[in-house]
């Protein structure tokens, strides 16, 4: 009769690690080191909250940036603004949500109201607003974003609303020569 | 500013975006990793968050998967980020009872996509640092980065805090 030690069969060996996935064209790169664009902006303010650009760094494809909330001392924010804003049963969001998007200079435009379908096999129509994570406390607060692609040359606009904190509709305006310049320099830096 | 820290075949670590405040210097800090190790928790290491508990066999070395980040100021003072345990999650200043007796680098979130080969941190080094020369540190045996340095003068940074505007006057 057969031992009690070999009724269980041994483990099939475990599969080799595979190596993590590499980010897709329309994704910030992990294999270019970026190029930093000086730029520190407020792009909208109400008496309670300033909207703020900062931290821009451009690639090749596109550009990735920080945009920080500042409340006024003593000020707390009504939400960090960003999630949720698809409420059960609503169809636009709340006077609580910011809204924020681009627009390039040849019109096409991209908010953080539009659901972005992720894992899709792509390429998705640009231009794309990725990112909105991020948080800090109900006085400040920051949020990583990036875009893709690259805009054409002429005007980019930042464009918020925000309408719990007083913020209207407003329109940023800088130059896209900045970042494409710099995003000349970072394709140069592969690893 | 931008400037590129220190390389291996294996890793690019730069340093951009460098704001100096009435009250400190704020700054992001990024790591390329080109391959991976097979132990993805390895990467853990980056910055010594607080689940990262490999430990070398020898207690008085670190483990070659801590990535080691300092600055070193113009009075000699020096800060990294080895300081204090579970450097990466809610150091604050009020961690501290009284004013620390050296500079702090205070870490504000990674703000990346989270790519698994873009490392990236934002940090937050307290106080201001004087005028003169301020050296960055780092060393990443894991990726091969041996010990590097890398000096830039503080000076032109503190000139461009004094010119900026407050976004809540006081």
């Amino acid at each position: 009769m057969k031992g009690a030690g070999d009724f269980f069969e041994p483990l099939a060996p475990p599969p080799p690690p595979s190596e993590p996935p590499r980010p897709k064209p329309w994704e910030q790169p992990d294999d270019i080191v970026g190029r930093e664009v000086p730029l520190e902006v407020v792009i909208a303010r109400s008496q309670t909250i300033a909207i703020i650009i900062n931290r821009l760094t451009a690639y090749p494809n596109g550009f990735a940036f920080n945009l920080s909330l500042r409340a006024k001392p003593g000020h707390e924010m009504a939400s960090d603004g960003f999630h949720g804003w698809r409420r059960r049963g609503a169809s636009v969001p709340s006077d609580e949500i910011l809204r924020f998007g681009i627009q390039f200079a040849d019109g096409s435009k991209v908010t953080n109201l539009q659901v972005f379908a992720y894992g899709a096999p792509g390429p998705p129509t640009p231009p794309i607003l990725l990112g909105g994570g991020g948080g800090g406390s109900s006085n400040r607060s920051d949020f990583f974003f990036w875009v893709w692609p690259l805009p054409p040359p002429g005007p980019l606009l930042f464009v918020t609303e925000w309408p719990i904190e007083g913020i209207q509709l407003s329109r940023y305006e800088i130059s896209s020569d900045a970042i494409r310049q710099a995003a000349e320099a970072a394709g140069h830096e592969l690893l | 500013m931008q400037f590129r820290l220190a390389r291996s075949p294996n890793g690019v670590v730069t340093i951009r975006h460098l704001v100096a405040h009435s009250n400190g210097l704020e700054f992001q800090l990024e790591c390329l990793v080109n391959q991976p190790p097979e132990d993805a928790e390895e990467l853990m290491g980056f910055l010594g968050r607080p689940y990262y508990t490999k430990r070398s066999s020898d207690p008085s070395r670190l483990p070659d998967g801590l990535f080691r980040f300092g600055v070193r100021l113009a009075d000699g003072s020096k800060a990294t980020t080895l300081q204090a345990p579970g450097m990466w999650h809610g150091t604050s200043l009020s961690a501290f009872s009284g004013r620390p007796e050296q500079p702090i680098l205070l870490p504000m979130g990674s703000g990346s996509s989270g790519a698994p080969r873009l490392l990236q941190a934002v940090f937050w080094l307290w106080p201001l640092p004087p005028a003169g020369r301020i050296t960055f540190v780092c060393e990443w045996p894991l990726l091969g980065i041996s010990f590097t340095e890398h000096e830039i003068d503080a000076t032109p940074i503190r000139e461009a805090a004094a010119r900026s505007t407050q976004i809540w006057p006081k």
